[in-house]
């Protein structure tokens, strides 16, 4: 029993995607726990967790390739109205509904990044903004599709229900989806950075000459770059078409965008789980602590004072904070007892 | 004549997807011998490590049982157990009390008030270990326990046999394993091999028709240049073109086939010219690099030898003339035709003059960043974590360490390079172009920023990388005593031009060279 801990179990726990199999567990389990959660608190964990994979192909753009790209809104505006279009207008199956979004969304990030290889840093976040927002225009003036500034099954016209595989799906049923999801791109995301490709895309963002003098294709390596959060980007609109029902157009502009980024930065750019991390802070800090402390009013500035003072003292993120904490706690044991106790 | 053209261009194209197989299968040889070589590694070390930890879990297992048949029996170590737990709380007594005695007390009545509360606790504690010895005495085993220890040593020992000799099953299972994959590699690899010889012979008879080919294009290009010359109706500038583009494509041929013919020289710079606007940065720069030695270029500041590198390497497009090298599978290729992260497969690699290395990785992740070009694995293996990415992974790997050993800095492989000093870092960059099995390596400026003590070193590292991997070398050098200890050949430019080439002792007595270094000698 001992030998068969040591041999097979405990290499397994040890493996990173023990850690991610838990996160599909654990939102499972959230989803049959849903009589008994308060109602805020599952909803930003579900928030959380659709929103996380939007901000792991963010952070595979800006924590390895280097790319500060503000797009991240148009991608997730394509998978939301994508489906809503296709499921609903189009009356196809869900999946192809989902395949659908997600080849749209590789074509469109495609672009991207072709958009990318010429230009950097600041330049490339105004031309991205751009890009996005033209995508974002374009959803707003097809309104019979996409039902105008808001699409979903619930707004304009006899809804139909989303149905997979022969089974109704509840608004709770598709956080199923979700554990699939966050699970896959999780596994996806760790084994791109740390495999060669991972490594390329650090040299290029180290240094461009560098990388070219070692054989590394700028142009292929930032477009997948952007093809993945493109995808993992359409997936997470999918999902959240999916959870709310609804979609809104002031949902996915420059301040989604900015909000991703805000995440991603103080989670920890290089780290899988600094970005839940950052995620939960931004987008589910609100809904699950400051409003039930009634401080609805002041969450964004609660917010803003977060990303200051994580900025400022923790520039690896919150995920460098959870290293120190650890190594902190010993030092204040220690302290603690020489206060009660005394010095030897 | 037509037809003959898309011939030609089909031929081209062939010999291309030629080139590119060699390559490719070149890779795949490589990585098969690493792999067998690694196969041998781990069979040779699994049986071993397999019975240390059996040795390990039954040194466990017996040890309860040893300690309880050298006299101690559970009730003693209960006991033992609680006396420690005794004296640990009786310390953070003491110590509390000594803190809050201090406090109110002075030194002298300090010591005298903590003798009395030794004295007090170590009567509690010859009480407590009393009151112990009552609750758990000890009780010498009988025959019958100790006969059932005894069992039980000898049911581990029997387990720990029984395990070994399931190992030992396991390891021939897989040594027989390991011995039918190493048969199927070697096969595999000799395969490659008659493939490699088939396309290389493929490629040397294009490269031989193309001479032949070209000779006749030359006379082509040659009587269209005169015939242009003759004529004196065209507008003068429009002519001056025309003709330059003709003479630059009859050099381009010229050149080609200098290389083609003479399989001594590796790379063959002709009439090189790169200008930034009005500045000359290169003009009309010709030189060869022999297979195998050593070659320098070097020249006061802002001579443009930098520039020579950066065109070399395709970081500029260069304004006029060509580079021909004999790239890795022996093909003659115009650098000028190749896009930058393509001429690390030809095999130059290239150093630079400010170290640029990945400063988030470390230093044996950077070597591995620079096998890029030996990858056989795409990103949708490295997506899924195939085995086939960590079987290269550990080929790569191994590689890496080994050149690190060569250079003598394998104790930095798993730092970060940030803070290791310079020379090191330059090491670092001399491993990560050796890493990318190239046949030229470009190194800019190796020794700026080393003291006296470190040049030296780089400069016997450096020849034993000429000598031993057999790797010409290209550098761009200030430092003279490096230049002229190491260098075969030397060549001086000065303002983008030449103004000498030669062994070392013949550059030193160069009058032009002199004057470039030290001025004119107006004064004297």
């Amino acid at each position: 029993m001992k030998i068969f801990y040591r041999e097979h179990l405990k290499p397994f726990l040890k493996k990173p995607y023990f850690g991610f199999i838990m996160v599909g567990l654990v939102l499972l389990i959230v989803r049959f726990l849903v009589d008994v959660l308060p109602p805020d608190l599952y909803g930003a964990i579900v928030i959380t967790s659709y929103y996380y994979i939007a901000g792991l192909g963010f952070a595979l753009l800006l924590g390895y390739g280097g790319l500060a790209s503000l797009g991240t809104g148009a991608f997730v505006g394509i998978g939301a109205f994508g489906l809503h279009y296709v499921y609903r207008f189009l009356e196809m199956p869900l999946l192809v509904a989902i395949l659908v979004g997600i080849v749209l969304s590789i074509i469109i990030s495609i672009a991207f990044g072709f958009v990318s290889l010429r230009i950097s840093g600041m330049y490339l976040a105004i031309v991205t903004m751009g890009l996005s927002q033209i995508i974002i225009e374009i959803i707003k003036n097809i309104p019979k599709y996409a039902s105008g500034t808001s699409g979903g099954f619930l707004s304009g016209g006899p809804p139909r229900p989303l149905v997979f595989l022969g089974m109704e799906l509840s608004q709770d049923g598709s956080v199923v989806f979700m554990a699939v999801f966050v699970v896959l791109s999780m596994t996806i995301v760790h084994n791109l950075i740390t495999s060669p490709t991972g490594r390329a895309l650090l040299a290029i963002k180290n240094s461009e000459t560098a990388a070219q003098t070692m054989g590394i294709n700028l142009l292929k390596y930032r477009l997948l770059a952007f093809v993945i959060s493109g995808v993992l980007g359409s997936i997470a609109g999918v999902l959240s078409m999916m959870y709310i029902r609804n979609a809104s157009v002031s949902q996915i502009g420059l301040t989604f965008a900015l909000n991703i980024l805000a995440a991603v930065i103080i989670g920890g750019t290089k780290s899988i789980w600094g970005i839940l991390m950052g995620t939960f802070v931004i987008f589910g800090l609100d809904l699950a602590v400051f409003q039930r402390l009634e401080l609805g009013n002041l969450s964004l500035i609660i917010n803003g004072i977060l990303i200051i003072l994580v900025v400022m003292f923790y520039p690896g993120g919150l995920i460098q904070l959870v290293g120190d904490l650890k190594k902190q706690f010993k030092i204040i044991k220690k302290k603690l007892r020489e206060k009660i106790y005394g010095p030897e | 004549m037509a037809l003959n053209k898309i011939k030609s261009l089909l031929a081209a194209k062939i010999h291309g997807s030629h080139v590119k197989k060699h390559r490719q299968l070149v890779l795949r040889t490589h990585y098969l011998k690493g792999l067998s070589q690694e196969n041998k590694l781990e069979d040779e070390k699994r049986l071993e490590a397999r019975y240390q930890m059996i040795e390990t879990y039954y040194q466990e297992a017996i040890a309860p049982y040893q300690r309880q048949l050298s006299g101690i029996t559970k009730l003693d170590d209960q006991k033992t157990k609680k006396i420690l737990k005794f004296d640990e709380k009786a310390y953070w007594a003491r110590r509390r009390y000594k803190t809050k005695q201090a406090k109110t007390l002075d030194e002298s009545k300090l010591e005298a008030s903590l003798a009395q509360y030794d004295q007090r606790k170590r009567d509690e504690r010859q009480a407590y270990l009393g009151k112990l010895e009552e609750k758990y005495p000890h009780v010498d085993l009988n025959e019958a326990e100790l006969k059932q220890l005894q069992s039980q040593i000898d049911r581990q020992t029997m387990l720990r046999d029984a395990r070994k000799a399931r190992a030992l099953a396991q390891q021939t299972k897989k040594h027989a394993q390991f011995l039918k994959l190493k048969t199927t590699i070697a096969k595999k690899v000799e395969e490659l091999k008659q493939q490699i010889k088939l396309l290389s012979e493929k490629i040397e008879n294009y490269n031989q028709q193309k001479v032949k080919a070209d000779i006749l294009r030359r006379e082509e290009l040659l009587q269209a240049h005169k015939g242009l010359e003759a004529n004196h109706h065209l507008p003068l500038h429009y002519k001056q073109k025309k003709l330059d583009v003709l003479a630059s494509q009859i050099d381009l041929i010229d050149t080609t086939n200098l290389v083609l013919e003479d399989k001594t020289i590796h790379l063959a710079v002709s009439k090189l010219k790169m200008f930034f606007g009005g500045v000359k940065a290169v003009n009309d720069l010709s030189f060869q690099v022999k297979h195998g030695e050593i070659f320098g270029l070097i020249g006061p500041n802002g001579a443009g030898k930098t520039t020579v590198f950066n065109c070399l390497t395709q970081f500029y497009k260069a304004t006029g003339g060509h580079m021909i090298f004999r790239n890795k599978e022996n093909n003659v290729v115009n650098l000028l035709t190749k896009k930058t992260h393509d001429i690390i497969h030809e095999g130059i690699a290239r150093s630079f003059q400010n170290v640029e290395l990945i400063w988030e990785l470390t230093v044996i992740d950077n070597l591995l960043v620079a096998a890029h070009s030996l990858l056989v694995t795409n990103f949708v293996e490295h997506m899924l974590h195939t085995k086939k990415m960590w079987r290269e992974d550990r080929v790569l790997r191994t590689k890496g360490m080994n050149i690190l050993q060569v250079l003598g800095i394998a104790e930095y492989a798993f730092r970060s390079p940030y803070g290791l000093p310079y020379g090191v870092l330059k090491k670092i960059e001399l491993a990560r172009t050796l890493m990318t099995n190239p046949s030229l390596i470009i190194l800019d400026e190796p020794a700026a920023g080393l003291n006296d003590a470190e040049t030296m070193e780089l400069a016997s590292v450096i020849k034993k990388i000429n000598e031993e991997f057999h790797i010409t070398i290209f550098l761009v050098e200030h430092d003279m005593g490096l230049v002229m200890s190491i260098c075969d050949t030397v060549c001086a430019i000065s303002f983008g031009k030449m103004i000498g080439i030669g062994t070392p002792q013949a550059i030193q007595n160069n009058p032009e060279v002199r004057t470039a270094y030290l001025g004119e000698d107006s004064d004297e």
